[in-house]
């Protein structure tokens, strides 16, 4: 018979130098904080019992984020606030999270469920902004781009994964706030969508050999408004 | 000259985006400690990358050591991967250092783990690197000083020029022996030179410089050791000895990595030592004796452990942890301790019998993956000559248990190249194999979806120091290949057996280097001035290099790594000790060659190895064992 399990929904950043940890060992790492924690986290069952936790989309290699989720399934309803307390004093500071709330059991995967993105990326100051949004224009007139992932050759629908775009500028840099939508084939990976465009405005070379970015934001995409993660959390839990 | 000490993060930061695996070089990891004031710096460094060196126990003991030290601090460095490597020397950014990214040349006392033989290279590199000289000679009066110490150190002269010091044994009280006499001396302004005399006197301390070879009638020719005229070095440096392990940290590795490593669980020394006696283990002779640590505190540092480092899988870890007389009382205290918070117990080697076997299905749970065990040989006489204590009954009932309890996959580890081998012995290596693969089919049945399958695996041997068989030749690349094609020849038709044998030409590296004395040093020199570095990787090895450098040293690999040593002669390793009396060593060739097997120590009576009179200490065994 299966107990009745109660998912509490973290909000937590990826920063600093924890930006380089892949997502493989982002979802060790915060596992193992979670274990430091003393939870009452579910186990599956099977030979290899793991802790039952939901992360939201994996973020490239190097990309921070201030909005990062994941979903741990526990078997005791504890106090939302104290759950969170006892996590963060067991989290790397750069993992640190910030929110904690209850949500319904039965929504879907966050990673799924979570396919909004906003992005901030810094792309140096040698890069002209008309150039840029030219070049960003010709890409969407293209449809799509291929870039090497690893070895491996990737293709992006531009069409469907590119939502919006604004340049601005900061502290002497040209700045990027984008907005991707991340479909059922993929998501598209901002970098690879600037030098994309960078290559079509004729300006590769002046773009910086690392581009900073950050996730900003994340939200559920519902019949074209946007749903925050916790929009649908339960009231506020005290035992 | 010494290196500014500074945080200098942001010069490697930048090459981050660029590298594999960019979590190498981020430190913060949980339980590092980040509190590094000094005044006084050491770095512990592992020189391969960070997934190889993190979990080694040693460097964790001695980290921790030091650390607890009031006035010393202790950090760590490995080697970056060859992609970061070729970015820093294109940039000319030192290696730093983790903790506080500080270039290892501003450290006063780097330590250098020496792990296995093929890593020597990865240390000259990993000086280089650093901007540190690579000859202790050539060092500045106030550069770092350079210690070592670890598992290759038992034949440490080709390296001998490159130490300042060198640490022989267990290393909890030497290693802050060492450095506090450093530090004081350091502060009392005396000399490089007076530093390292001071260092001599430390028992366990070996100071090459204050040494010289001496090759002669008696000696092979690489020479043996004496210390130089006029110094007061002793004639045989012998190792350090931890009496209790109760009285040592049960769980040294608390620092929890954010990338997969080798090793990547919580570790528990439950036991340090092996008298089993086998006679090419020179893990056996160098930790002896046999120290078990007690169950409540195995218990105790365990569950203490686990909550703080957050670890789903805790490894019991020491040369033979089904020896430990409380093991199957420890298994079941653990099983209680860890059963429903989804938190795995592995063993790291198996007895060779039931008892192993019901062992590993303790730990195992509900898990069954692979089950390994070492006959090492294939036939009864060479495995008494070896002095593996299993017989034929043994490997069959173990593997019948393994079976029956619900094992469906069997891996079977052996050696090439053992003396008095013979192409019968060669033969019968499958014919167990064979055996044990007929058992599982009798227990599970025949069919294919019974999955029962048998993986056998043969290494070659290198003769290292202080085992009976140190003045054995290792087998010449020829016969080895022969006898390869030998065991696939022999092998049934049957795809249920799979063989795999290990690259000879590493090997052959790694058996040269354990025969050579100081002349070593212009071989491995000569090999990292030519690009050989990791040569532990099968991706980065390359023999042609090897080759070459030996060519253009003088030397040939071949003849160095195949020569047997005379019986009598005085060998180059003699003046740094485990304690293992020569004429023990003698006595057990002598029984090799007549197949005579000796008994285990913590089973029977003395076999009369000779470490615990020498270092005062004895055998600690918490119960009876059976």
């Amino acid at each position: 018979m299966n107990a009745r399990l109660h998912r509490l929904r973290f909000e937590y950043p990826k920063s600093d130098r924890l930006a380089f940890l892949g997502h493989l060992e982002l979802i060790t790492t915060i596992g193992r904080s979670i274990r430091r924690a003393g939870l009452p986290f579910a186990v599956s069952s099977g030979f290899a019992r793991r802790m039952k936790v939901q992360f939201s989309s994996a973020l490239p290699v190097g990309v921070s984020s201030r909005a990062e989720y994941f979903d741990l399934f526990l078997t005791e309803r504890l106090d939302a606030d104290e759950v969170l307390e006892r996590l963060i004093a067991c989290s790397p500071a750069a993992l640190s999270p910030r929110i904690a709330r209850y949500v319904d059991e039965s929504l879907p995967a966050l990673e799924a469920w979570l396919d909004r993105s906003s992005w901030i990326l810094d792309l140096g100051s040698s890069i002209d902004a008309s150039a840029f949004d030219e070049g960003v224009a010709r890409l969407r007139v293209q449809g799509a781009f291929s870039y090497m992932r690893g070895t491996m050759p990737k293709t992006v629908d531009v069409g469907e994964s590119y939502v919006s775009h604004r340049l601005f500028e900061k502290h002497g840099s040209l700045m990027l706030a984008l907005e991707t939508l991340s479909l059922p084939s993929g998501a598209m990976r901002p970098e690879a969508f600037v030098r994309a465009c960078a290559e079509l405005s004729e300006t590769p070379d002046a773009l910086p050999a690392y581009l900073r970015c950050a996730r900003t934001a994340q939200h559920h995409l519902d019949d074209g408004n946007l749903v925050e993660p916790f929009e649908l959390s339960l009231p506020k839990l005290v035992d | 000259m010494r290196a500014e000490r500074k945080d200098c993060f942001h010069l490697i930061e930048p090459l981050l985006p660029l590298v594999e695996k960019p979590a190498r070089y981020l430190d913060h990891e949980w339980g590092a400690c980040e509190d590094q004031d000094g005044p006084f710096h050491v770095c512990m460094i592992y020189a391969d990358v960070y997934e190889i060196g993190q979990p080694n126990l040693g460097v964790a003991i001695l980290y921790n050591e030091l650390n607890s030290c009031a006035g010393i601090s202790c950090e760590r460095a490995y080697l970056p991967w060859t992609d970061m490597i070729a970015h820093m020397r294109e940039r000319s950014i030192p290696l730093l250092s983790l903790e506080s990214a500080s270039p290892l040349a501003s450290f006063d006392v780097l330590g250098f783990t020496l792990a296995h033989e093929l890593i020597m290279t990865n240390v000259l590199e990993t000086l280089d690197l650093a901007g540190i000289a690579q000859r202790a000679c050539d060092r500045d009066e106030d550069d770092p000083l350079v210690i070592a110490g670890g598992p290759s150190a038992w034949n440490v002269e080709p390296m001998a020029v490159v130490f300042d010091a060198v640490l022989l044994g267990d290393g909890e009280t030497s290693i802050k022996d060492v450095c506090t006499r450093i530090r004081d001396l350091r502060a009392a302004g005396a000399s490089r030179a007076a530093i390292l005399r001071a260092l001599a006197e430390i028992p366990c301390v070996y100071v090459p410089s204050l040494y010289e070879q001496v090759v002669d009638e008696t000696s092979t020719r690489w020479g043996y050791v004496v210390p130089c005229a006029g110094e007061h070095a002793p004639r045989v440096v012998y190792k350090r000895c931890e009496a209790d392990l109760a009285d040592t940290e049960p769980i040294a590795q608390r620092i929890v990595p954010y990338l997969e490593t080798v090793q990547d669980r919580l570790s528990i020394e439950v036991l340090r030592g092996c008298a089993r006696g086998c006679r090419f283990c020179q893990a056996g002779m160098t930790y002896r004796p046999v120290r078990e640590r007690p169950l409540e505190q195995i218990v105790d540092a365990t569950s203490q452990a686990l909550a703080a480092c957050g670890y789903d899988e805790v490894s019991l870890s020491s040369l033979s942890t089904t020896d430990h007389s409380q093991c199957q009382a420890l298994l079941g205290e653990l099983s209680r301790l860890t059963g429903d918070r989804g938190i795995r117990v592995s063993l790291p080697s198996q007895r060779l019998d039931a008892f192993g076997v019901d062992m590993a299905a303790a730990a195992a749970g509900g898990r069954r993956s692979a089950l390994t065990f070492a006959p090492e040989a294939g036939s009864q006489r060479l495995r008494d000559v070896i002095n593996k204590n299993v017989t034929q009954d043994d490997l069959e009932r173990a593997a019948r248990n393994a079976f029956q309890n619900g094992w469906r996959k069997v891996k079977l580890y052996y050696m090439m190249g053992l003396p008095t081998e013979t192409d019968d012995d060669i033969r019968a290596i499958v014919d167990t194999a064979a055996r044990v693969l007929e058992i599982g089919r009798e227990v599970v049945g025949r069919g294919r979806k019974s999955g029962v399958s048998v993986s056998i695996s043969v290494a070659v041997l290198v003769p290292k120091a202080y085992t009976a068989f140190q003045w054995c030749g290792q087998l010449p690349l020829d016969e080895v290949r022969r006898r390869q094609a030998l065991l696939l020849e022999s092998a049934p038709k049957d795809r249920d057996i799979r063989i795999s044998y290990h690259d000879a030409r590493a090997s052959l590296i790694e058996g040269a280097l354990s025969k050579m004395g100081r002349d070593g040093f212009a071989l491995i020199h000569e090999a990292w001035a030519r690009g050989c570095r990791f040569d532990a990787w099968t991706s980065e090895f390359s023999f042609e290099t090897w080759l070459d450098a030996a060519e253009a040293a003088g030397f040939d690999l071949e003849e160095i790594a195949c020569e047997e040593f005379p019986l009598d002669a005085r060998l180059p390793w003699e003046h740094t000790s485990p304690a293992v009396s020569k004429g023990y060593l003698q006595r057990e060739w002598r029984r090799a060659l007549a197949g005579i097997t000796t008994e285990d120590c913590t089973f029977a009576s003395c076999t009369g190895c000779g470490v615990c009179p020498t270092l005062g200490v004895s055998n600690v065994i918490q119960e009876a064992r059976s």
